[in-house]
């Protein structure tokens, strides 16, 4: 029998806390024109305050779908650095730098 | 108690790790603080009691994806002094626009509960699927009842190994990489390129060249 008594943790927390690390995420993808690997950080910051959010409410709930989401969420979230990687390491073969502020051509 | 207080531990290093990851000025302690942020992360799914995910977390995303990070950020070698000159000038604009959409966020939240209290009234004390684990659990319906998904899960790595790789070997047609001119390799004969001398003993290999 696992049991954990959580009584004195509310869902709401969780929530807030989830709330607060989406915001940093999303001040980290607009307020950043200096690299692009920056950028890629912060929708990871933003991918894991949707997974805390998932998890939060599956065990409140009681329901196991929110963690099999999670699981497809972190499928997606991988392949998207993978490609999101190479893109990066491709612009940067032929630009020289990784800079948001300059990339505003759509031909390499 | 002592959950509350491991609890509020671990969500303020998430935070300040965050915070830290958007705002230091190396990119590779940037993604040191990320990979901090994701422990601490998988330490509060742990406590939750979710620990397959937890420890999935780690695996994935400080494993593999903070590596990947980690090696992209090593290799690209990326001047600091050019990303200093580009710093953004008026950050405290978009602070405040964090901080409105935080208070959309806590106004939805408060308001949906509000509307369906239902929502919050789960039980504190929770057993977690009495004898069975959470592994156990989510090995229960993965296979079967999330199949189909569990396959296109499968589709999109695919997808994403075909592109990276694609990318990455659309490489060879760049200037800046040296690679082999086989058409050249191959016209190479022996009279233009093989030189036989004949060397004296005491005498550097300077004295016979362009003979």
């Amino acid at each position: 029998m696992i049991t954990t008594d959580i009584s004195f943790i509310k869902l709401e927390y969780f929530l807030v806390l989830a709330a607060l690390v989406f915001v940093i995420g999303l001040i980290g993808v607009v307020a950043n024109r200096r690299s692009l690997i920056r950028l890629f950080m912060s929708i990871e910051l933003m991918l894991l305050a949707v997974n805390i959010n998932f998890i939060a409410f599956s065990v409140f709930l009681e329901n196991i779908a929110g963690q099999v989401f999670v699981l497809f969420t972190l499928t997606v979230g991988a392949a998207e650095v993978a490609v999101g990687l190479a893109i990066l390491v491709l612009y940067y073969k032929n630009k020289k730098n990784v800079s948001v502020n300059k990339m505003n051509e759509m031909h390499g | 108690m002592i959950y509350s207080l491991v609890f509020f531990a671990f969500s303020f290093l998430v935070l300040a790790s965050a915070v830290s990851v958007v705002s230091v000025r190396n990119p590779v302690h940037s993604v040191l603080f990320l990979i901090f942020t994701f422990f601490n992360a998988s330490g509060l799914m742990i406590l939750l009691g979710a620990e397959f995910i937890g420890m999935v977390f780690i695996i994935v995303y400080v494993g593999a994806i903070a590596i990947l990070f980690l090696f992209v950020v090593m290799t690209l070698n990326v001047d600091n002094k050019f990303l200093e000159r580009a710093v953004v000038e008026n950050k405290k604009w978009f602070v405040i626009l964090g901080v409105l959409f935080f208070i959309n966020i806590l106004i939805t939240l408060y308001y949906s509960f509000a509307i369906r209290p239902e929502i919050v009234k789960t039980k504190n004390k929770l057993i977690l699927g009495g004898i069975k684990t959470n592994t156990h659990q989510l090995g229960e319906v993965i296979y079967t009842e999330y199949g189909y998904l569990f396959q296109v899960c499968g589709a999109v790595l695919f997808a994403a190994v075909i592109g990276a790789i694609f990318l990455v070997n659309s490489l060879k047609q760049s200037k800046n990489l040296k690679k082999q001119n086989i058409s050249a390799q191959c016209a190479r004969s022996k009279k233009n390129s093989l030189k036989i001398v004949y060397m004296k003993t005491g005498r550097g290999v300077d004295d016979y060249n362009g003979h």
